[in-house]
C-alpha cells in the first residue's frame, strides 16, 4: 500500500479535527482500563497479519489480498494502524459494508422472506447517502418520514435514488408496526410489548404505545393546517379508547414547520428521532455497532442485567463524541476500531467472562463469506455496477445459502458447512479453471512448491504457513514436487485453507 | 448415491476422527445414544405433510349420509365405530393405534398463511422469523454429538415457505432430501459428495489436513462462535462418513420393502423416514403436494390417498416390528380442510373452518375420535381445536415444556406454542 498521501492527508486532518478518532478511542482506552482484569497494567495488541484481517473485514466486509497482506506485515511505523483505518473507512466499500449494517439494525425483517425484496434497494440508497457523508440522523430521519406523496420541492437532485419506502412496506402500511419498527430498531426502545395491555413489569402503557402509533396515522389528504398531524386520532383495539399523538418520553415537543403546510405525524416523529438531543437514538446506534464490531455490545440488552460503571460512561461519552462528530458513521467505526478493546489479542472463552469488553471471536457474514471467497481466489472484489449478471448471481445465492447479515448472529449448520465443502458455487472457487490464483501458481514453473504454498496461506489466512504447519503439508504430500499434479494439489490445499474455522471466523 | 468409492476413501481418517470421542462399539449406535431423551416417551415425530390443503371430508371424516360427501365411501377399521375413507385399507388395520382430531378449526384460508400456521402455530407477524415447529423439536433434541441433523425435510415442495429454522438459526435447520423431487432418483442430499472431478482421487489428505488445523486453531481460541462452525464441519464431516450416507441409500432395503411402501416419491420417502427414525433423528417429515383440488376431487384424492395408504401403513408396520412405534408419534395432515360443498368442476376449495387431523403412533393414540363436525361437514360441533393446541399436545409426548420461550429475531420472546393453547386431554 502506498501511505505517502495517506499520511499527509491524515496528518493535516489530525491537525483540523481537536477530536480524532485516535483521541477519542485513547479516552475509551483510559475510560475502560479501570476493569481490565486484576493484574493486567494494559491489553495484549493482537499481531499485524490479525489486526489487518480483522479490520478490513469489519470495515470493507472482505479480508486483504495477499498484497495488501504482506506489505502490510513488513511495515513497522508507529501510524501503520491508524493509516490503515483511515484508508478502509473512507472506501466506498466501508460505506456499503455499514448500509448493510444499518438496514439490517434499522430493518432487521428485511433479512427474511417475504420483505427480503426490499433488502437490496434499502442497502443501496443508504450506502449511497453514507458516500456522500450524509449524517446516520439525517438518514434516519428521511427513512421514517419517507411517504408516497409525489415530491414537489425545488431544487432536487433526480440523479439521487429516491428514499425507499421499506418502514411502510416492510410494515404492510401499519401505523402499530411501523411505530413498533421506529422505536424498537431506530431507538432501541421496545414499546412492542404494551400493544395489547400494559406490562407489569415494562415501563411502557398500552396507551404510550399507541399514541406513538398515532403519529403512524395517514395525513388527511387536502391537509394544510400546520398541526393537522396534531388531530390525527387511532383507536384502540379491543377497547373503547382513541389517543392522540403524543411522545412516549412524556416531554413536549415541537416540530421544526414551514409556514402554512401540513406536515404527517410520522415526518414529525422523525424530526423527534433524528435531533441531536434525543438521548435514545446515538446510544443504541453507538452500542450495537460496537457489537457488530467486538461481538458483544458496550451495554448489555437485557433488562434484568446491569454493566459496570465504566462502560456505562464509555457508552455516554461516545454517544456524545458521535452526535459532536455530526452522526458520522464512518467516524464512529473508525474510531471504535481504533482502541485497545478492538485491537486486543482475542482471548480464549474463560477469561472474556470479565467485565473488559474484549473484542470476541465472530463468525463471517454471509456476504463477508462470499467477497472474501472472491478475494482469496485471487479475483477482484465484487462490483455491482460492473460485474455480469451471472455473478452477481451467483453472490445473491450464496448469501441465501449464508444469511446472516449482522457477525453476531452469524452461525453455521451442517447444511452450511456441506455446502462450503462440496457445493457447486464453492466448487468453483476450488477447481483451477476458475480459480485465478491456483491456475497463475500452477503455470509458474520457476516458484517452487513451498513458493506456492505460502501465496495460497497469504492468500486465504493473510499470514504465512508457520514451522508445525510446514510439517504437517509436507507429510501430507502437499510440498510434492510434481508440475503435473500441481494444480490440482494447490487446489485442494486451497480448499482445506478455506473450509477452516480460521478462514471462518473474524479472529 | 451411495457407493463403494465414498467408503474407500473416507473410512480410515472419518472413522478415525468419529470414534475419537465414542470409544468403542459402533459409533453410529454410541452417538444415537448419547443424544437420547430419557425421561420423555415418544423420541420421534413424523410428520406427513400433505401440501395444498387435503379434502379431509374425503379421508377421515366422511358424510356418506350427505350430498356434501359426494361419492366417498368408508370402510370399517379394527376400532369399532371409527372409519376411514375406503382408500385406507391398509391403515384400517393400524387404527388401534390412530386417533383422529375431527374438529381443528382455524381461521387461515389462504396457503401460504395457513401453512405458516399450521407449520409454526402462529399466524404470520410483524417481521418475526417464526421457526417450523420440526425445528423447535430439533433445537429441543439439539446434540452436538448426533451424526445426523434433529430435522429432515424430505421431499419439499418449495423453499423457503416451507421447512425453515427461523429465529432457532441453524443449528435446528433442515437436512433437505430431494427438494422439490419429481422421482425416486431425485431423494438425494445436497452436496454430500466431493465435487465430480474429485471423486476418483484420495479424500484423506484434505480432511485429514482440515481436521488437524481446526484442531489447532481451536486449541488457542475455545471461543463460543469458533468452536461452534468448528463442531458445524465436524457434523458435515460425519454426515460424509459411509454409515450416514447409507442411512438415504434405499438400494439397502429389498426390492420386496421397496414395494410395500410404493415406488412414489411419498413412499419412499416414508422407507427412507423409517430408516432415518432408527437412527433416532428426532423430526423427519415427508411431503406430499397436490391436494389442492379445486376441480376433479375424488380422482385425485383417491390417487393420492392410496399413495398415503401405502406409506403410512408400511410405516407403521415396520415400526410396530421394531418395537418403535409407542416412541413414534406420525402426524399426517395439511394447512387446512376443503369445502364440503362440492363445487361446479367436482372439486372443493378451501375450507379452514372444519378439518381433521390423522394422529398415529406414540403412547396415547388408541383409536380415538377427537371432536365431530356438523352432518354437512361445514362446522366443527364438539371439541374445537386449534393448532397450537395441536402443537402443545405434540410437545407434551416429547416431554417439552410448550410455553418455554425462545429468543426471536425481533428482541422478543415467543413461546413454543401459543400462550392460549390447550392440550387435546385424551391425546396426553
Amino acid at each position: 500500500m502506498k501511505h505517502t498521501w495517506t499520511l499527509a492527508i491524515l496528518l493535516l486532518l489530525l491537525a483540523a479535527l481537536p477530536c480524532s478518532a485516535n483521541e477519542i478511542a485513547a479516552q475509551i482506552d483510559k475510560q475502560l482500563a479501570s476493569i481490565l482484569p486484576e493484574g493486567t497494567a494494559a491489553t495484549t495488541p493482537c499481531d499485524e497479519a490479525t489486526f489487518l484481517r480483522r479490520v478490513s473485514l469489519d470495515l470493507i466486509g472482505r479480508i486483504p489480498t495477499a498484497a495488501e497482506a504482506q506489505a502490510f506485515a513488513s511495515q513497522k511505523t508507529a501510524t501503520a494502524r491508524a493509516e490503515a483505518i483511515f484508508e478502509l473507512a473512507n472506501s466506498p466499500a466501508a460505506a456499503q459494508r455499514l448500509a448493510t449494517f444499518v438496514r439490517s439494525l434499522w430493518f432487521p425483517q428485511t433479512s427474511v422472506a417475504p420483505y427480503e425484496y426490499l433488502a437490496p434497494d434499502t442497502e443501496a440508497w443508504v450506502a449511497q447517502q453514507l458516500r456522500r457523508g450524509e449524517p446516520l440522523n439525517e438518514i434516519a430521519r428521511q427513512l421514517i418520514s419517507v411517504s408516497y406523496a409525489p415530491h414537489t420541492g425545488a431544487g432536487q437532485n433526480e440523479a439521487l435514488l429516491s428514499v425507499p419506502k421499506t418502514i411502510i412496506e416492510a410494515n404492510d402500511h401499519r401505523p402499530e408496526r411501523m411505530a413498533a419498527n421506529a422505536t424498537g430498531e431506530f431507538l432501541g426502545v421496545d414499546l412492542s410489548c404494551a400493544q395489547c395491555h400494559d406490562h407489569p413489569f415494562h415501563a411502557w402503557s398500552q396507551d404510550q404505545f399507541w399514541q406513538t402509533a398515532a403519529y403512524f396515522e395517514p395525513l388527511k389528504s387536502g391537509e394544510t393546517a400546520h398541526d393537522a398531524w396534531q388531530k390525527q386520532t387511532i383507536a384502540i383495539p379491543d377497547t373503547d379508547r382513541t389517543v392522540s399523538p403524543a411522545l412516549f418520553t412524556g416531554e413536549s415537543w415541537s416540530p421544526k414547520v414551514a409556514p402554512a403546510t401540513a406536515i404527517s405525524g410520522r415526518e414529525v416523529f422523525a424530526q423527534w428521532v433524528s435531533q441531536q438531543s434525543n438521548r435514545y437514538f446515538a446510544r443504541w446506534t453507538v452500542n450495537q455497532l460496537w457489537a457488530e464490531l467486538l461481538g458483544q455490545p458496550l451495554v448489555t440488552l437485557h433488562p434484568e442485567q446491569f454493566s459496570p460503571a465504566a462502560r456505562e460512561e464509555t457508552l455516554e461519552f461516545l454517544s456524545g463524541e458521535f452526535v459532536k462528530h455530526q452522526f458520522d458513521l464512518r467516524w464512529l467505526a473508525s474510531t471504535i476500531v481504533a482502541t485497545q478493546a478492538y485491537q486486543a489479542k482475542s482471548l480464549a472463552a474463560s477469561s472474556i467472562e470479565g467485565e473488559y469488553p474484549y473484542v470476541q471471536v465472530r463468525g463471517l457474514t454471509g456476504p463477508q463469506l462470499f467477497d472474501s471467497l472472491s478475494v482469496a481466489a485471487g479475483r477482484p472484489p465484487l462490483r455491482t455496477d460492473l460485474d455480469s449478471a451471472e455473478t452477481i448471481g451467483r453472490r445473491s445465492d450464496f448469501v441465501a445459502a449464508f444469511p446472516a447479515y449482522r457477525t453476531v448472529d452469524a452461525q453455521r449448520s451442517a447444511t452450511q458447512a456441506l455446502a462450503l465443502m462440496n457445493g457447486p458455487i464453492v466448487e468453483q472457487f476450488c477447481v483451477p479453471q476458475s480459480n485465478p490464483l491456483v491456475q497463475g501458481l500452477a503455470a509458474a514453473p520457476f516458484l517452487s512448491e513451498e513458493e506456492c504454498v505460502s501465496s495460497l496461506f497469504w492468500s486465504t489466512l493473510g499470514r504465512a504457513p508457520h514451522d508445525e504447519e510446514w510439517k504437517r503439508l509436507s507429510q501430507h504430500g502437499f510440498l510434492q514436487e510434481d508440475a503435473d499434479t500441481r494444480a490440482r494439489r494447490l487446489s485442494e490445499l486451497f480448499w482445506v485453507l478455506i473450509n477452516t474455522v480460521e478462514f471462518n471466523t473474524n479472529h | 448415491m451411495l457407493q463403494g468409492i465414498s467408503r474407500r476413501l473416507f473410512c480410515s481418517s472419518l472413522m478415525a476422527a468419529s470414534t475419537a470421542s465414542v470409544p468403542g462399539g459402533s459409533w453410529l449406535r454410541n452417538l444415537a445414544a448419547a443424544g437420547k431423551n430419557d425421561t420423555a416417551k415418544v423420541q420421534r415425530v413424523i410428520l406427513l405433510w400433505l401440501h395444498g390443503g387435503p379434502a379431509t371430508i374425503d379421508l377421515w371424516d366422511v358424510k356418506t349420509d350427505h350430498e356434501n360427501g359426494g361419492p366417498s365411501r368408508e370402510i370399517a377399521t379394527k376400532t369399532p365405530g371409527l372409519k376411514f375413507a375406503d382408500h385406507f385399507s391398509r391403515l384400517a388395520n393400524w387404527s388401534e393405534n390412530c386417533a383422529v382430531i375431527r374438529s381443528m378449526t382455524t381461521r387461515e384460508g389462504d396457503h401460504r398463511r395457513a401453512v405458516h400456521l399450521a407449520r409454526t402455530g402462529y399466524v404470520p407477524q410483524a417481521g418475526i422469523d417464526f421457526p417450523d415447529f420440526g425445528a423447535l423439536v430439533a433445537s429441543e433434541r439439539f446434540s452436538a454429538e448426533a451424526a445426523l441433523p434433529g430435522f429432515v425435510s424430505i421431499a419439499p415442495p418449495q423453499r423457503p415457505a416451507i421447512a425453515n429454522s427461523g429465529f432457532l438459526g441453524n443449528t435446528a435447520a433442515p437436512l433437505v432430501v430431494g427438494e422439490m423431487a419429481k422421482s425416486i432418483d431425485d431423494l438425494t442430499v445436497r452436496d454430500l459428495e466431493p465435487f465430480a472431478a474429485w471423486r476418483s482421487h484420495d479424500q484423506r489428505r484434505r480432511v485429514d489436513l482440515l481436521q488437524e488445523m481446526n484442531q489447532e486453531f481451536l486449541g488457542g481460541k475455545p471461543a463460543t462462535k469458533a468452536t461452534e462452525i468448528g463442531s458445524a464441519t465436524q457434523r458435515a464431516l460425519r454426515m460424509m462418513h459411509p454409515d450416514v450416507l447409507a442411512a438415504f441409500d434405499l438400494n439397502q432395503e429389498t426390492g420386496s420393502t421397496r414395494d410395500r411402501y410404493g415406488r412414489t416419491v411419498f413412499g419412499q420417502g416414508c422407507l427412507l423416514a423409517r430408516r432415518l427414525a432408527e437412527r433416532d433423528v428426532p423430526f423427519i417429515e415427508v411431503s406430499l403436494g397436490g391436494w389442492d383440488t379445486h376441480s376433479d376431487n375424488f380422482n385425485r384424492v383417491g390417487s393420492l390417498a392410496r399413495q398415503v395408504d401405502d406409506g403410512f401403513a408400511s410405516l407403521m408396520q415396520d415400526l410396530h416390528d421394531r418395537s418403535m412405534l409407542d416412541s413414534t408419534l406420525i402426524l399426517c395432515q395439511g394447512e387446512f380442510g376443503r369445502t364440503p360443498k362440492i363445487n361446479a368442476n367436482t372439486g372443493r376449495d378451501h375450507w379452514p373452518r372444519a378439518w381433521a387431523v390423522m394422529m398415529a403412533g406414540g403412547p396415547n393414540c388408541r383409536g380415538q375420535i377427537i371432536g365431530s363436525t356438523s352432518r354437512d361437514g361445514t362446522t366443527v360441533e364438539t371439541q374445537p381445536h386449534s393448532v397450537p393446541n395441536l402443537i402443545a399436545t405434540v410437545c407434551a409426548n416429547l416431554g417439552i415444556d410448550p410455553m418455554k420461550q425462545n429468543a426471536s429475531n425481533v428482541n422478543r420472546p415467543i413461546r413454543v406454542a401459543d400462550p392460549d393453547a390447550q392440550v387435546i386431554e385424551e391425546l396426553v
